[in-house]
């Protein structure tokens, strides 16, 4: 029979300690503290960007953003699921992770446009461009407004010369172009309006709170990536740390924004799976600190607690 | 009242950049003020001395 080395529990030190005292004097302090700071800093109070907004800054992105929707050549026409099965998406090696979720919010990117305009019945022009849309054969819809795309252009920009019309369709060189440059100006016409949104998000739900197209088409157009570059908020900003205009922001995110800054993830077309793939590793070697050998006996080496508990280790030191 | 306070938000934001690292000064601000109290609580004593004291030292008086 052997027997029980374990020791009892009177044979540990103690200290006295007041734990309602701390948690009260910890409240106070921190009440305190947010109080104080958020007189100080207050709240960032950004206002909304609105497709009208958009309409009225740059009218000339909004048409060609408008157009590349019926052409099916922007972000969101190409992202692959969950809106559309136009590409794999982003992939952890040969892993499709994205693909794997499946097209749940199926979005036909022309709808972006022709959903909006199917419904404006005062304009004559507009109902019988969306007519005509509709009644073209497919191939014919995408090269009709492939080639308005092409003929817009872009204007000169880092280096590079203009193309086409310079990005403005009022110079647009005469061609066939169909309904489009119709549907493309009627939808400029109802963004400006400020009715675009409301044409857009009334289909998603009851209480029209479905913003999701909205967005895409919002994020599709150059007006919203130059909004969060002006404010320090785009992926190689570290924008993910950051808060509009000077209010401090996320500094906890330092990590996850660091790895979108170096190579190879800063020029990987993978780079968002791939840094979530890195921070689920990183956040597994945290959990299972204890059990990984080496790692475990950093405090060994690096002993902050004897720091921390210095007094006792200074007592214990003395002690045969 | 508050709005009136709320001063240091105002304004575009003031960014460092040094090399690959680019961060606002309202979150530098923040990251030297997690620092600076990480490094107080270590070398800071406890408030008491009799509280550093064990009920087993207390016993062996």
């Amino acid at each position: 029979m052997t027997r029980d080395r374990t020791p009892d529990s009177h044979d540990f030190p103690t200290r006295r300690y007041d734990l309602v005292k701390e948690f009260v004097i910890t409240l106070v302090v921190v009440l305190v503290a947010s109080l104080g700071l958020a007189a100080i800093f207050s709240s960032p109070d950004e206002k909304p960007i609105t497709m009208s907004a958009w309409a009225n800054a740059d009218p000339n992105n909004l048409v060609t953003t408008a157009a590349s929707e019926l052409a099916g050549t922007t972000t969101s026409a190409t992202y692959g699921a969950p809106y559309n099965s136009n590409s794999e998406g982003q992939k952890l090696g040969p892993i499709p992770l994205q693909k794997w979720g499946g097209v749940r919010i199926p979005i036909d990117s022309a709808d972006l446009v022709l959903g909006p305009l199917s419904n404006t019945t005062n304009d004559p022009a507009v109902s019988s461009a969306v007519a005509a849309w509709k009644a073209a054969a497919p191939e014919q819809q995408t090269k009709w407004a492939a080639d308005y795309v092409d003929a817009i252009g872009a204007a000169a920009a880092d280096g590079e010369a203009a193309t086409g019309a310079g990005g403005d369709p009022a110079n647009v060189a005469a061609g066939d172009y169909g309904p489009v440059p119709a549907l493309s100006a009627g939808l400029l016409a109802l963004a400006k309006t400020g009715g675009l949104e409301g044409a857009l998000d009334s289909a998603g739900n009851f209480y029209g709170g479905d913003t999701t197209k909205s967005l895409l088409l919002l994020a599709d157009g150059a007006y919203l990536e130059d909004q969060a570059v002006a404010q320090n908020l785009a992926g190689d900003q570290w924008g993910m740390m950051n808060e509009v205009g000077n209010a401090p922001g996320q500094p906890w995110m330092w990590l996850y924004t660091f790895w979108y800054q170096i190579k190879p993830f800063s020029t990987s077309d993978n780079a968002d799976v791939e840094v979530w793939a890195l921070m689920m590793l990183l956040t597994l070697l945290l959990m299972f600190l204890p059990f990984i050998p080496g790692l475990r006996t950093i405090p060994r080496w690096i002993p902050v607690h004897r720091l921390i508990w210095r007094n006792y280790y200074r007592r214990s030191a003395g002690r045969p | 009242m508050m709005k009136s306070l709320s001063i240091v938000a105002e304004g575009p934001g003031r960014y460092i950049h040094w090399g690959v690292i680019q961060i606002s000064v309202a979150n530098l601000v923040i990251i030297v003020a997690m620092i600076i109290l990480f490094v107080l609580a270590l070398i800071v004593p406890f408030p008491s001395g009799h509280d550093e004291e064990t009920d087993q030292e207390r016993r062996q008086k």
